[in-house]
Order: C-alpha cells, then sequence, then structure tokens
C-alpha cells in the first residue's frame, strides 16, 4: 500500500562540505561558505547597517540565523566575515559542533526556500532530506547527530517541524519559517555523485563506479560496488585545493625573499577564473602557473596511489570498476591529470578512457554541486519508493545562487 | 509420446532447420569446414552461431556492429604485420559479402537478428563468465587487477616500442590476452536500477 502521508513531501539534497555547503531542490541549487560566526551586539550591527556601502542585499549573502539554544544571532556563510570568532561546519572531514552544524541545515533550508518565493512559489512546507555526511563520521555519529536534530525540532501532535527565524542583516528584515520534517536520509558525501551518475549518465543502470571527490579541505574516495558504498575502503584524506594553494602561497613567500606572504585565499579566488599571476608588493610579479602544476600532480598522484590499492582489493573480491568519476571543486584543477593517469594503469585508448573516466561535464552540472543533486534524486527516489511509483529520473539545474559578492559596485 | 516418436520428431526438426540452407554454395562451405574439422554440421553450426554471438557481444562492448568490428580486426593485424593495403582487403571482401549476398538461399540479415534475439541471454551469460573468471584467476595465482594492469601495459608498451623500432622486423601477430581485453570492457548488461530499488533506512521524525 502507498504511503500517501509522502505526497507533499518536497526532496531536498544537501551536504555540508570542507569549503561550500550545498543544498539542492528540484533545478535550484544554493550554495554558502561552510562557516559560522557570533552576530555583532545590536549596537554594532546598527553602524554596520548604516555604513555597509554593498548593493548586494540578498539573504544569501547577508544571512543571520538566530540560534535558540544560546539565545543569539549566528552570522552564516559570506556574513560571517563580520564576526570576531568563526567556525567551520567541518574540518578534516569530521562534523566539528552539532549546534553548528544544526544551523547549516537551518540555513539552507531558508535560502532554498526564500529563492522559492522570489520565483513566485510557496515556501518550503515539508521536506525530505538526502543529505550527506563526512565518511570518517561513521554510522554512529549519523545517528548521535541525527538525534541531535530531533531534540531541536518542535513536536506538534505526531509531527515534527523546524522552526528558522533568520535575517538579513544587511536590510534588517526578519522572517520566520516552520518546515515540517518527514525524513532525513544520511549517506556518505560521494555516494550523492554516485546517484546523479546512475539517474543521468547510467540511464538507471548500475554500473560499479569509483568515485573520488576532491574538496578544498579532504579529498574522499568511495567505491560503489553493485549500488552499495564499500564502507572498507571509503576514506576522506585531509588533503585538497587548500594544500595546493597553501604549498603555493608557501613557495612564493620563500622565492620572494620571504618579503611578504600572500595569503592562500588570492590564490584560490584567481584560479577559477584562471588567473595564474599574483603581485607581491616588493618582489613584482609572480607566474604560478607551473607550481600549480606541481602541486596539482602531486595530489593527483596520492589519489592514484590510493585508487590502484583499493583495486586490487575490489578484484581480489572478483569485481571490476566499470566508471572512475571524480568530482568536488577540486575536480576542475585535476580531472584531466586522473584520467591520464588511469588511462595510462589500464593502457587504454584516449576513446575509451573518454567512456570510462568521467566528472559532472558528463552531467552537465559543475563539479561542485553534483554531489547535492544526486542526494536530491536520493530522497525522491525513496519518496517515490513509499508512494510505489517510479522515479523521475531527470534534473535541470537552472539556478545557482552563492553567498560571493554581486553586483560589486562602491 | 514414445522414444521413436521422440527420434521422428528430432529429426524432422533437423530436416525442417536444414532447409535454411538451400544455398549450394554455403553448403559446401559448410561440408569443407566440416570435414577440416572433423565435425557433424550440427555441431559445425552450433559453434558458429555462438561465435557469432560471443563476436557480436565483444562487438557490442566496443560499440560497433559485428562487421565493422571484423574491419577494425582485420585492420589492426594487417597493420602489424606491416601491410597498408587494409581498405583493399576490406573492399574485397565487401565485394566476396555483396555476391554471396546475392544468392536467394542466403539467411537474410533479419533472420540473423532473430537469432541473435533469440540468444541474447547468452551474451549475458558471457558477463557471468567474465566476473567468473576474474574470480577464478584470482583465486588460483592471487594476481591483482594492479599487478597484470602494470605487466599488461608493459608488455604493450615494450611491444609498441620494439615496432617503433624497426616496424618491418615486427611481422608477428601477437594474440591478445583475455586480461588485456577484459580490462577494455565494462559490464554490458549491467542489472537495472529500477529491480534493485529498494526503501533505505530513513530516519522518521
Amino acid at each position: 500500500m502507498p504511503d500517501l502521508s509522502y505526497a507533499d513531501v518536497t526532496p531536498i539534497g544537501g551536504e555540508l562540505g570542507t569549503s561550500m555547503s550545498k543544498f539542492c531542490e528540484d533545478g535550484r541549487i544554493i550554495a554558502f561558505s561552510s562557516v559560522i560566526g557570533d552576530g555583532l551586539s545590536d549596537s554594532l550591527e546598527a553602524n554596520w547597517q548604516k555604513m555597509n556601502r554593498s548593493t548586494d542585499h540578498r539573504w544569501i549573502r547577508n544571512l543571520a540565523i538566530y540560534d535558540d539554544s544560546k539565545n543569539m544571532w549566528r552570522y552564516v556563510g559570506a556574513m560571517s566575515r563580520n564576526s570576531n570568532q568563526i567556525n567551520w561546519f567541518t574540518h578534516k572531514g569530521v562534523i566539528q559542533n552539532y549546534a553548528d552544524a544544526f544551523i547549516g541545515i537551518q540555513a539552507g533550508l531558508f535560502c532554498l526556500s526564500q529563492e522559492r518565493e522570489e520565483n513566485d512559489k510557496p515556501p518550503l512546507k515539508k521536506v525530505g532530506i538526502g543529505f550527506g555526511i563526512p565518511v570518517k563520521a561513521g554510522e554512529v555519529v549519523a545517528e548521535t547527530f541525527f538525534n541531535y536534530i530531533k531534540s531541536r525540532l518542535k513536536t506538534e501532535g505526531s509531527e515534527k517541524f523546524l522552526l528558522i527565524k533568520a535575517k538579513n542583516v544587511a536590510t534588517g528584515e526578519i522572517k520566520e519559517l516552520k518546515i515540517q520534517f518527514a525524513f532525513i536520509l544520511l549517506q556518505f558525501q560521494a555516494y550523492g555523485a554516485y546517484m546523479s551518475f546512475l539517474m543521468k549518465k547510467f540511464g538507471m543502470r548500475l554500473y560499479n563506479t569509483y568515485v573520488v571527490d576532491v574538496g578544498h579541505g579532504t579529498w574522499i574516495k568511495l567505491p560503489v560496488i553493485e549500488n552499495e558504498a564499500d564502507i572498507n575502503l571509503s576514506d576522506s584524506v585531509p588533503e585538497g585545493i587548500f594544500t595546493v594553494t597553501s604549498n603555493i602561497s608557501q613557495i612564493i613567500f620563500e622565492s620572494s625573499g620571504q618579503r611578504y606572504k600572500i595569503p592562500e585565499q588570492r590564490i584560490m579566488e584567481k584560479l577559477p577564473r584562471g588567473e595564474y599571476k599574483v603581485e607581491v608588493p616588493g618582489s613584482g610579479v609572480f607566474d604560478f602557473a607551473n607550481i600549480l602544476d606541481n602541486e596539482c600532480s602531486n595530489l593527483c598522484e596520492h589519489i592514484i596511489q590510493a585508487v590502484k590499492s583499493d583495486l586490487v582489493s575490489i578484484n581480489r573480491k572478483g569485481k571490476t570498476i566499470d566508471y572512475f568519476a571524480m568530482v568536488g571543486g577540486g575536480a576542475s584543477l585535476i580531472f584531466e591529470k586522473f584520467k591520464e593517469k588511469i588511462k595510462n594503469h589500464y593502457n587504454w585508448s584516449d576513446e575509451i578512457a573518454n567512456d570510462r573516466v568521467i566528472s559532472g561535464v558528463d552531467l552537465g552540472v559543475d563539479h561542485r554541486y553534483v554531489n547535492s543533486v544526486g542526494f536530491m534524486l536520493l530522497a525522491r527516489d525513496q519518496i517515490a519508493l513509499e508512494l510505489e511509483k517510479e522515479v523521475n529520473p531527470d534534473f535541470d539545474i537552472t539556478a545557482i545562487s552563492t553567498d560571493a559578492l554581486e553586483n560589486f559596485r562602491i | 509420446m514414445t522414444k521413436n516418436q521422440n527420434h521422428a520428431h528430432h529429426d524432422k526438426k533437423i530436416e525442417t532447420g536444414s532447409q535454411l540452407f538451400t544455398d549450394a554454395e554455403t553448403i559446401a562451405i559448410i561440408d569443407a569446414q566440416c570435414e577440416e574439422h572433423k565435425t557433424s554440421r550440427a555441431k559445425f553450426i552450433a559453434v558458429v552461431t555462438r561465435l557469432f554471438l560471443d563476436f557480436s557481444y565483444i562487438a557490442k562492448t566496443v560499440g560497433k556492429d559485428v562487421f565493422s568490428f571484423r574491419d577494425e580486426m582485420i585492420k589492426a593485424i594487417v597493420r602489424s604485420k606491416g601491410n597498408s593495403d587494409t581498405g583493399e582487403i576490406i573492399e574485397k571482401i565487401g565485394r566476396e559479402e555483396s555476391a554471396a549476398g546475392s544468392g536467394d538461399g542466403e539467411p537474410k540479415a533479419s533472420e540473423l537478428r532473430g537469432i541473435k534475439e533469440k540468444f541474447s541471454g547468452m551474451a549475458r551469460e558471457l558477463s557471468e563468465l567474465r566476473a567468473a573468471f576474474v574470480e577464478l584467476k584470482n583465486a588460483l595465482g592471487g594476481v591483482s587487477e594492479d599487478q597484470s594492469g602494470r605487466r599488461n601495459g608493459d608488455r604493450k608498451k615494450d611491444r609498441r616500442h620494439q615496432a617503433e623500432d624497426d616496424p618491418a622486423k615486427d611481422k608477428k601477430h601477437e594474440a591478445i590476452t583475455v586480461d588485456e581485453l577484459a580490462q577494455e570492457f565494462k559490464n554490458s548488461v549491467p542489472p537495472s536500477y529500477k529491480d534493485k530499488r529498494k526503501k533505505l533506512h530513513k530516519l522518521k521524525f
């Protein structure tokens, strides 16, 4: 018998990445920095509002969420630039603080709902969430995190609601939202990517897929064999694009006669724009293209060694890998090197390597958002199963909102 | 039905089956092959059918139809022997095929497709055999994909190196190993997710 209580559940996908948190609903994605900080005092905040000359007044850029466990406003994502002290949701692949991570979920759902309203849709009312957790968290931590979430929900009869009180610090507007939680499904982070490939690239056929998710602070490996994540071989390694940019910063510092240390963040910002030169005060312009290439090669070599080692274990079980997938923010820098190394390992032709080594490009989705899309599909599939229906595997990402500054004007 | 009746029924089936091959030239080829391999017509046709399915499977896996696949193989073999007239050879085979195809008794393409569909289950068996083979290989020798991958890679590189040094000397055609072949394949008949969907452990509120 279909469970009709799932008929009005909206599927949501989400993950708290080491650098960015991403949430997906249907064709919309929101992404903000995985960082939280305490709000300013009322008087300081009022002064900041008066002096703020940014024309970007979007909620996602200026978001504060009321933390009822501490009875104070907390700044989330880009807004935490004004906080004295900031905390990251995760560090080295581990959730740092459940209360902070809970606010991350509140922020994600609020921003998705806000985007709906801005597109003349009703706010979110009842959700089922597919949620990616760091591999190192493990099932016990996942259960504990779930119990924490449960303890923070408001019970009304047999139903549980998430209350969100949010403030747009730039405009001073405060909004409250009440969302019913139907379920939350916790899965290892890179499994979302597998779901995306399964539904779109693989045409709902089960191919053994080895997923590598290269993030800002960690890279994750997750072999999925016969639709099941191989937990024994999955791992998150505390090495990512941050390692690459930090090393570049250090090399520039040393090569420039230690005059000035370029912040890692400045190098990071240049990468998406394809800029590989940075001005070092007192030392001139420094071209770091070659260093970047070497650092990426080093990171890729570490990844490939782990992959080769896992292939031995997988093969001993009589299984083979059909596809190798690389996703995450670092994929844009590492993917081609990764493909080349897999190709050389198997001595494949270019044609076969192009077919068997895949990335977000094969889905038409930015590498960074493939996981969150997949978790949305996972939640959608579970809702369809409860309703005893076929799942709709289609998705088309038409809008992405981030907390990066827009309409920059002084 | 008695045993004798069964025999009669079986003979009739064979007779009916033989009606497929009214073309004298094809029958002559079959008989010559039977003579060469010391086997019966029935056995020969069974083996040929099986081989056709095997090659169809391999061709499908690399994204080609069986005839294009054969052409690619010919090109590769001819290249490995240092002969560049592959186009002419393939054209010649094509001409022979067209001439043979004009005979009235030749099985039509639609019939071949029918046979192929009828035995498509055998392609699935092959896929399972491949997995079983890998398992068996590991059980016997503990040879890892990693190690074999590298060894095969080295072998191939060596061969290429040799060919680059002196193509004329590298006249001998080397057979591709099962390892090399298997590594180029992905599962051609993967199971459907629709059959494996299940309700996961959802944390309900």
